[in-house]
C-alpha cells in the first residue's frame, strides 16, 4: 500500500513537472512566433519605406531634368544653371512625363500625387515655374515655362542672409552687336546704376558678368554693391541691327518691397548661372510644388517639397 | 502494464510535442535570413540605379549605339557583389502621335538566371535632349 502511496505521488509530480515545461515550451513558442511576425512586419515596412523613398528621390530628380533646370546646394552656396528661352516645350514635356508615370511607374500598391503649397492634388503641368530657397523666400522664376523672362526676387527683410549673389550669362545668342571698338564700359545703365552710399537702406553685393564666348562684359560698378531701392537698367544690344536682338537688365526695385533682378530679352538665347552666397548652410532649394508617393499598405508614404 | 502503458503515452507525447516545437524553430528561423536578405538584395539594386542614374549612364543610353549602352551596362554591373546575380533591362520610350512607344529595348544579363528568388527593383529616367523617357528594371539574386 506504501510502495504504491509512494509511485503514485511520484507520478502526480512526473505529470506536473511535465505539463510544466510544456506549458513553457509553448509559451516560448508563442512568444517568439509572435516577435517574428514582429519582424517581420517591421522587415516589411522597412522595404517599402526604402521602395517609397527610392520611388520620391527619383522622381524629384526627373522634375529638375523635363524643367531643364539644375541645382546645386553646397555648403553656404546654391547654384542654379537654367537655359533660356525654353529649348523645348516644358509643359508639354511635364504632361508627357506624368502619363509615363501613370503607365510605368505606378503600381496598385503605390500612387504618385503632386500637391500644391496648400496640400491640393495638382496635375504635373501646373507645377508652378519657380524655384525657391527656403526659408529666405527667394525667388527665383518666369512669367511661365517658355523661360522668356527670368525674375529673381527677394523681399527687403531677408537681404541680410544674402551675402553676394553672382549672375553669369554665357553663350550669348547672337553675339554682341559689332563693334570695331568694342568697349563694354561704354554699356550704360538708365537711370544711372546707384552704388551703395551711407545712406543706402537695402545694399547687396550683386556681380554680373555677360558673355558671347568671344567677348565679355563684367559690370564693374556692381562691385561697389547696388543700392537696391533704385532701379537701374542696362540694354546689351546683340547681333545685326536688323536682327533686332537684345538682353535687357534691370536691378533693383522691381515691386513694392521686392527687389533684386531681372532679365529679359528679345530674339536671343543664353546660358545663365545664378549663384547665391548665403550667410547659412540652413536653407533649402525646392520647386514649390510637394511630390507625394502612397503606399496603400501600412498607410506608408513620403510628402516633401520637390 | 498500465504503468507502462502510461510511461509509453507520456513519452510518445513528449516527443510528438518535441517534434513540433523544433520543426515550428527551424521552420522560423530559416525565413528570418530570408527576408532580411531580400530587404539586403533591395538595398544594392536601389543604391546600383541610383548611381548609374546620377553618373548619367541611363541617360547616355538614349544617344548612343545598343552595342555602347550593352558595353557600358556591363562594365557598372561589374561593380556588383560577387555573390550577386543580375540582369538589367532598360525599355526607352518616346512620344509618338498620341501614345508613348518602345523605341529602344536593351536587355543585359550579367549572369544567366538560374531559377533562383529574385528582387526587382525599378528607375526611370528623362532625357531633356532626346524628349525621351526610359525606364530600368534591375533583377538581383544570390548566387
Amino acid at each position: 500500500m506504501k510502495i504504491i502511496k509512494k509511485v503514485g505521488s511520484r507520478g502526480v509530480l512526473y505529470t506536473i513537472t511535465t505539463a510544466l515545461i510544456i506549458a513553457s515550451l509553448m509559451a516560448l513558442m508563442s512568444d517568439y512566433s509572435t516577435r517574428q511576425a514582429d519582424e517581420s512586419t517591421q522587415l516589411t515596412k522597412l522595404m517599402l519605406g526604402s521602395k517609397i523613398a527610392h520611388i520620391w528621390e527619383d522622381i524629384a530628380e526627373d522634375i529638375y531634368d523635363v524643367t531643364n533646370i539644375s541645382v546645386e546646394k553646397n555648403g553656404t552656396n546654391a547654384t542654379i544653371y537654367d537655359y533660356l528661352p525654353a529649348e523645348y516645350d516644358i509643359q508639354s514635356f511635364l504632361i508627357l512625363y506624368s502619363r509615363f508615370l501613370v503607365e510605368f511607374y505606378e503600381t496598385p500598391d503605390i500612387s504618385i500625387e503632386f500637391l500644391d503649397t496648400g496640400g491640393g492634388d495638382i496635375p504635373l503641368e501646373d507645377l508652378p515655374p519657380m524655384i525657391m530657397i527656403l526659408p529666405f523666400n527667394i525667388r527665383y522664376h518666369y512669367p511661365d515655362y517658355g523661360k522668356r523672362e527670368l525674375r529673381i526676387e527677394v523681399h527687403t527683410e531677408n537681404f541680410t542672409a544674402i551675402e553676394r549673389i553672382t549672375i553669369n550669362v554665357s553663350e550669348i545668342y547672337p553675339l554682341f552687336r559689332y563693334d570695331p571698338n568694342f568697349q563694354p564700359e561704354k554699356f550704360n545703365w538708365a537711370p544711372a546704376f546707384q552704388p551703395c552710399g551711407m545712406s543706402t537702406i537695402n545694399c547687396l553685393d550683386l556681380r554680373l558678368q555677360f558673355s558671347d564666348g568671344v567677348r565679355t562684359w563684367i559690370c564693374h560698378e556692381c562691385e561697389m554693391g547696388f543700392d537696391a531701392d533704385h532701379k537701374s537698367s542696362l540694354i546689351i544690344n546683340l547681333g545685326i541691327e536688323e536682327a533686332n536682338s537684345w538682353i535687357q537688365i534691370t536691378l533693383g526695385k522691381l515691386g513694392l518691397e521686392e527687389r533684386l533682378v531681372m532679365v529679359e530679352f528679345l530674339n536671343s538665347n543664353m546660358t545663365v548661372r545664378t549663384d547665391f552666397h548665403l550667410n547659412t548652410t540652413e536653407f533649402y532649394i525646392n520647386h514649390i510644388s510637394k511630390l507625394r508617393v502612397n503606399a496603400t499598405t501600412f498607410k506608408m508614404y513620403k510628402e516633401d517639397w520637390i | 502494464m498500465k504503468k507502462a502503458f502510461v510511461l509509453t503515452l507520456d513519452a510518445l507525447t513528449a516527443v510528438v510535442l518535441l517534434g513540433l516545437f523544433l520543426t515550428a524553430m527551424s521552420m522560423e528561423m530559416n525565413q528570418t535570413p530570408q527576408r532580411t536578405e531580400t530587404a539586403f538584395l533591395q538595398k544594392i539594386g536601389q543604391d546600383f540605379l541610383t548611381s548609374i542614374d546620377k553618373g548619367g549612364i541611363l541617360k547616355g543610353l538614349l544617344s548612343q549605339s545598343i552595342v555602347q549602352s550593352e558595353q557600358d551596362l556591363l562594365e557598372n554591373m561589374r561593380h556588383l557583389p560577387a555573390n550577386v546575380g543580375a540582369n538589367i533591362t532598360v525599355i526607352i520610350y518616346a512620344e509618338q502621335g498620341q501614345d508613348l512607344v518602345i523605341v529602344n529595348p536593351i536587355e543585359m544579363p550579367f549572369v544567366e538566371y538560374a531559377g533562383q528568388d529574385t528582387v526587382r527593383t525599378i528607375r526611370v529616367f528623362v532625357s531633356e535632349e532626346e524628349l525621351q523617357f526610359g525606364i530600368a528594371y534591375l533583377n538581383l539574386w544570390y548566387l
